[in-house]
């Protein structure tokens, strides 16, 4: 971790994910350079930073969408360089792509059948999800390109919660959603970390997530600038943000 | 409910007990040259036999030279199935790839035209001065 203040600083806890010295690349644009970070088991910790700096593309590379051009990505404290998206996901590695990733032209339920591959059943995906999040059981029928924002944001969530992750990636959850309903899905967010579940969240607005996370670490052109405490970093977060 | 440490004991079984499948798109990428070397082997070996039939020399008297030019017939085949073969695996490996792009896509325009036909920006937002339909509420009915 930077300059030893992160989790990894001091005791060495289990990590759900580490990345070493990671560089990543579009094509000939490279765009992660040296990037260090730790998660630990069942914490929450945040990349924010302004648009561009790398901060959806770590997640990526961790998902196993994007090969690192340098660097180690450790899983549990396995070696998982060039492991294949599906493999990674089958075994609880779980991304939330920014822009959700659910199917407009399906209904909430059919949206929730596409997590019966790990193979729960339907009922059992249904009644969990509708237990989180009541509202998607009022709207089963209902085609999910019709729901609000915040409701298929919802149901991004029960979907991949209900495929029972370990380690939860979230890319920019407040996008595009009013301030209230980003205040319950982060309240719903803390909530599943509290139940074991790792999480590394990706955000733009940092207020949205300091409140709930453990660790935060600003990102600004490719690079984990600071690491640290949400309190810690508060201060730091309007340099990064306005370049001051 | 899931124990917390149960889940994270399993999690580093399961993530320690996976079969890593590295390299997946670059053997995609052979196979395709793979399949296309094959496909121009195999008509060199058909044009090749054809060839080689045409060059028997009779022999007065026998059927040697015929026999010679029927054996040629089944290394034609056998070159003309080594390409079809080829022509298969480089459709296989190419077209999966296109497809999965062509799958994307639908998904991604399928995604705008209906964020159109809602009234919402790509992001999710409520464009200026169109109906609340799509408000994210959550709570208010």
């Amino acid at each position: 971790m930077l300059n030893g203040d992160g989790p990894g600083g001091g005791e060495r806890p289990d990590r759900a994910l580490e990345l070493r010295n990671v560089d990543a690349a579009y094509g000939t644009i490279t765009v992660l350079r040296g990037v260090d970070l730790i998660v630990p088991f069942g914490q929450v910790v945040a990349l924010l930073g302004p648009n561009g700096g790398g901060k959806s593309t770590v997640l990526r590379v961790v998902s196993g969408l994007l090969p690192v051009t340098g660097g180690d990505v450790y899983v549990a404290g396995r070696r998982v360089n060039g492991a294949a998206p599906d493999e990674l996901a089958r075994h609880g590695v779980c991304l939330i792509p920014e822009g959700k990733g659910i199917f407009p032209n399906l209904s909430v339920r059919e949206n929730l059948w596409m997590a019966t591959h790990t193979g729960r059943p339907l009922n059992d995906i249904e009644e969990i999800a509708y237990a989180r999040f009541p509202r998607l059981g009022e709207r089963r029928k209902q085609l999910a390109g019709t729901l609000s924002g915040g409701e298929q944001q919802m149901l991004a969530m029960a979907r991949a919660l209900a495929t029972d992750p370990a380690l939860l990636l979230l890319d920019e959850l407040s996008m595009g959603l009013a301030p209230l309903v980003v205040e319950q899905l982060y309240e719903i967010v803390a909530q599943v970390a509290t139940e074991g579940v790792s999480i590394l969240v990706v955000e733009q607005f940092a207020r949205a997530v300091l409140g709930i996370v453990d660790w935060v670490g600003i990102m600004l052109r490719g690079r984990i600038t600071n690491f640290g405490t949400p309190a810690a970093m508060e201060a730091e977060l309007s340099t990064a943000y306005l370049g001051e | 409910m899931t124990q917390p440490i149960d889940r994270a004991e399993q999690f580093k079984a399961e993530i320690a007990d996976m079969k890593l499948k590295t390299g997946r798109a670059r053997v995609e990428s052979w196979l395709q040259i793979v399949g296309v070397v094959l496909m121009v082997v195999g008509i060199a070996i058909a044009f090749g036999a054809y060839s080689a039939s045409l060059n028997v020399t009779a022999t007065p008297g026998t059927n040697v030279d015929l026999l010679d030019s029927n054996s040629y017939t089944p290394l034609a085949i056998a070159g003309l199935a080594i390409s079809v073969t080829g022509g298969f695996i480089f459709l296989r490996y190419s077209l999966a790839r296109f497809l999965r792009f062509w799958l994307l896509r639908q998904v991604y325009e399928q995604r705008v035209a209906i964020d159109d036909a809602a009234g919402r920006n790509s992001t999710g937002e409520l464009r200026r001065g169109e109906p609340q339909r799509g408000v994210d509420a959550v709570g208010t009915s």
